[in-house]
């Protein structure tokens, strides 16, 4: 059992739960507490790299058809919980007209296109994230629709990713050229989309090259060279941190398979990585559970507040979807154990 | 000799000399029986003869005036279906149904003759015997063996095991069981002696009674050489035996192993046989010298007889290692089944045996058997047979009968150790066979049901499973509690020693449920996308160890293999 017995990793994985333990960092103000400077954004962006890769993996291997299909199991998984959890939250802010709430503001968060309106949100989790990744999946799956694509990616994989790579830094480029965006804080579908494409172009290089030193070292600098030119001029500060923390964690799945570490530690990266969804979805939720509480009990210092509510938005949720996982296990299982009476 | 028909007929003991004070019979208590006295004994049933061709029952027991009836019944060509005294109800409507001449009493010292009056049947002239096909006596159906096939398969069984009037077998089984009739017919035929017994091997009379009658051999079934394999000191003190003779259903092959691993350190041979009733019953034997080597089996056919593998049309298949239901040929088989009076008329002249099992021939001529046809469960897409989940369990030392359950597997398992709760047999069983545990219904019994014949009585398996679940649901789901079983596997999960998944195909129903249809589901072709990889790549390796590149296109069955292979 390797959970057991292993004493490694894999990249991927190390990747996921990287990513979303730095989303939560930065979520409660960790390095605000810390450096008095947001200085750890990229989490998500990271997360959408490296989602390019595992969809690559799986939605290029037969036609385009099947590519839709597996953009609309993709989008499904990640919006209907999430929706479902905006729905009953934003429900309930609009009964009690908390956060800013207006008739409208609800209705574009649970239409998915606030993002492109403000980034107040209502729902307590990062739902521009559901609602950039899901415009972004409808535009491509148009662009697939009319002009096969999968066909050609499956032709000529590297070729084929290495153009939408350049076509999708060329849009940011331009965006950022002709529109600013950083009231937004750039969560547009057309400025992640190169995101997604370099996690297909990592994985299309890998497939016609192998890992290969040469293709590492044309993935390292096909990365540093988009996180510099697209994430620096922006002059935010979320583009300094995304351009330091995106290629960090994607680099070791560029350069090592596996990586070794401690169990105990393989086992806590196993648990965040198949939790992120449901870390993605409560841990503000769990802030807020937390943060009162602190208080109350005199810890008014912000690093202990953030570093515990750090810890705090990582396991709950982990709990949480340990709970639920449980639950359908067992209850799969006994779907397949209940009894049948034998005929007469 | 018949006295009607053919007076060269083939027939059992036509040698029999009714003078012969040879021993022939010595019974449980030990007094010795002549030839010329089990013929005097038999008068009754032989002055039956001028009805002959007729039908008489015989009650089935071990005992001189038993031997005596039937001797006399086979001599004179009565055609003899054996009762089972202890089901008198059934016997009742089996006599309505075959309209017998007469019913033979044998509990007595002597036969007791009893005409039932009733309308006699018209029997087949060749007609020597009705065995029973259920391995209940209280079944109809019976098969017609003829007078030729019963002493062709009588001599070929004497062949291969070498009988002769120096052997002296001791009662294992009952007589109205075919293999326990065949033992009687085997030695009375070859002159040899029969030790009368009702005590099974785990009673010290048996031991005693063999170890002073100086027996060569006894015949066993698989229940029986399963009580054996724990008392094999014992046989040393047999120092005449000369082998042991196991048929009834398959021996698992490690107990196989282990009896001809044993017989060869005490100088005994062991003959693991295969048969059917309508072969009258023997089909095949497994030479003692190729037992350590091919313990999984049946052998080859009997002298006389040809075993082959036929596919799906029923053409016969050449190449070994391929599987299809063995076909068997032979002076033997049967002439047809019977179900009442009116069947016993006609013989049919049947030349081949479909057996309705499933094997496949091995290079070197033997055949192994692979199931039953009817004895699988198919769940995904999988053939799981019901006889290697006894098998499996045999050799874990469980003695259990499985039954199929929609496509799921319900077993009645004899649980005497403590420590093998019905749940680690599930999982136990999970592992092995590379399924979901949750396959698997166990319930924990203290004794299988068996019929007289001591194979596995099928339709009380399926009654006790029946009230066993009615009772509440099985093992699989009523052992724990549901919310324990979440919070167990929660902290499983927490600690990363979750039990849920025992195989590949776990993890696959785990992620996409009952889509799961078949072993060649891959991740990819079950609409697996990237946020499930993870989970079920991480579960995997759990499971198997570092994942290949291209595991998502992988079958459940391929992924399966890697886990062989890596724990190989």
């Amino acid at each position: 059992m390797a959970d057991r017995g292993s004493s490694s990793v894999d990249t991927l994985v190390l990747a996921r739960a990287s990513a979303m333990v730095l989303m939560v960092a930065n979520h409660s103000r960790l390095s605000q507490a810390l450096i008095d400077l947001p200085a750890l954004y990229g989490g998500l962006n990271a997360m959408l790299v490296v989602s390019g890769i595992s969809m690559a993996t799986h939605a290029f291997q037969q036609d385009t058809r099947s590519t839709l299909n597996a953009f609309l199991r993709f989008g499904l998984r990640l919006a209907i919980p999430a929706l479902a959890v905006a729905l009953v939250w934003d429900t309930i802010i609009l009964i009690l007209g908390a956060r800013d709430i207006t008739p409208f503001r609800y209705f574009a968060e649970l239409t998915l296109f606030s993002n492109w309106l403000s980034t107040h949100k209502l729902a307590l989790f990062p739902i521009w994230y559901v609602q950039a990744v899901v415009q972004l999946l409808a535009g491509l799956a148009l662009l697939f629709l009319m002009t096969d694509l999968t066909a050609r990616i499956r032709a000529a994989p590297m070729r084929t990713c290495g153009f939408l790579l350049l076509g999708s830094v060329a849009v940011a480029l331009l965006s950022y050229s002709f529109w600013d965006t950083s009231r937004l804080e750039d969560r547009l579908p057309h400025l992640l989309l190169w995101n997604l494409v370099l996690g297909w172009f990592i994985w299309a290089v890998q497939r016609n090259l192998g890992w290969t030193v040469r293709s590492r070292l044309l993935l390292t600098a096909t990365l540093l060279a988009c996180a510099a030119l697209l994430y620096l001029p922006t002059g935010a500060s979320y583009g300094l941190s995304r351009a330091v923390w995106m290629p960090l964690i994607v680099l070791p799945v560029i350069w090592w398979k596996r990586v070794p570490l401690p169990r105990p530690l393989v086992h806590a990266v196993h648990l965040l990585a198949q939790a992120v969804f449901a870390i993605f979805l409560t841990h503000f939720y769990v802030f807020g559970l937390v943060e009162e509480p602190l208080l109350q009990l005199g810890i008014d210092q912000p690093v202990m507040i953030a570093g515990l509510k750090l810890v705090a938005g990582l396991i709950v949720p982990v709990l949480l979807w340990a709970a639920g996982t449980a639950f359908i296990r067992v209850w799969r299982h006994r779907r397949i154990s209940r009894p049948v009476r034998p005929g007469p | 000799m018949n006295r009607h028909g053919d007076p060269g007929r083939i027939r059992l003991f036509r040698t029999w000399n009714e003078a012969d004070r040879a021993i022939c019979i010595v019974s449980a208590q030990g007094e010795e029986y002549s030839r010329a006295r089990i013929s005097a004994l038999g008068k009754a049933v032989a002055g039956l003869a001028g009805h002959a061709p007729a039908l008489i029952f015989i009650e089935g027991r071990n005992t001189p005036a038993f031997i005596a009836a039937y001797v006399a019944a086979m001599r004179v060509g009565l055609a003899v279906h054996v009762l089972d005294p202890a089901r008198p109800a059934d016997n009742a409507d089996l006599e309505a149904g075959f309209r017998p001449l007469a019913v033979v009493a044998t509990s007595g010292d002597v036969p007791q003759v009893r005409v039932t009056g009733l309308p006699p049947a018209r029997v087949h002239p060749d007609l020597a015997l009705l065995l029973p096909t259920s391995g209940t006596t209280g079944s109809s159906k019976m098969a017609r063996i003829s007078a030729r096939a019963i002493a062709a398969n009588t001599s070929s069984i004497i062949e291969y095991l070498g009988l002769t009037a120096h052997d002296t077998a001791i009662t294992t089984l009952k007589p109205f069981y075919s293999f326990g009739l065949s033992v009687l017919n085997t030695h009375l035929e070859a002159c040899g002696r029969i030790v009368l017994n009702d005590d099974g091997f785990e009673s010290a009379d048996f031991w005693e009674r063999a170890e002073r009658s100086g027996v060569t051999n006894f015949a066993g079934v698989p229940h029986g050489f399963e009580l054996l394999a724990t008392m094999t000191p014992r046989l040393q003190k047999l120092t005449s035996l000369r082998f042991l003779a196991q048929a009834g259903g398959r021996l698992s092959p490690g107990l196989v192993l282990r009896f001809a691993q044993v017989g060869e350190r005490q100088h005994w041979h062991f003959f693991a046989m295969y048969g059917q009733t309508e072969a009258s019953p023997r089909i095949s034997y497994l030479p003692p010298h190729l037992a350590a080597q091919f313990p999984d089996s049946i052998g080859q056919p009997i002298p006389g007889g040809r075993l082959w593998i036929a596919d799906r049309d029923g053409k016969p298949v050449d190449e070994p290692g391929i599987e299809g239901e063995l076909h068997y040929a032979g002076p033997n088989v049967m002439s047809g089944y019977a179900h009442t009076a009116s069947d016993l008329a006609a013989m049919e002249d049947m030349r081949t045996l479909a057996t309705g099992d499933l094997a496949y021939r091995l290079d070197n001529g033997l055949f192994v058997m692979t199931g039953r046809q009817s004895r699988f469960v198919k769940p995904f897409g999988l053939r799981v047979s019901l006889d290697e989940i006894e098998t499996l369990l045999a050799d874990e030392g469980i003695s259990a009968a499985a039954t199929a359950l929609g496509e799921r597997v319900a077993i009645l398992a004899v649980l005497r150790d403590a420590g093998k709760a019905p749940e680690s047999v599930r999982q136990a069983l999970g592992r092995r066979l590379r399924l979901p545990a949750g396959l698997f219904e166990v319930h924990a019994t203290d004794a299988l049901p068996l019929l007289p014949s001591e194979k596995i009585d099928r339709r009380a398996v399926a009654a006790m499973i029946a009230a066993a679940t009615a009772d509440g649901p099985g093992i699989a789901a009523s052992e724990r509690g549901f919310w324990h079983e979440v919070w167990q596997e929660f902290v499983a999960i927490l600690t990363g020693r979750s039990s849920t998944a025992t195989c590949v195909l776990d993890i696959f129903l785990e992620q996409f449920g009952e889509h799961v249809r078949q072993q060649d589901d891959s991740f990819l072709a079950l609409g697996g996308d990237s946020m499930a990889a993870v989970t079920v790549a991480i579960r995997l390796e759990e499971l198997l160890g570092q994942l290949p590149e291209d595991w998502p296109a992988m079958s459940v069955a391929q992924l399966e293999r890697l886990r062989e292979n890596q724990l190989g």
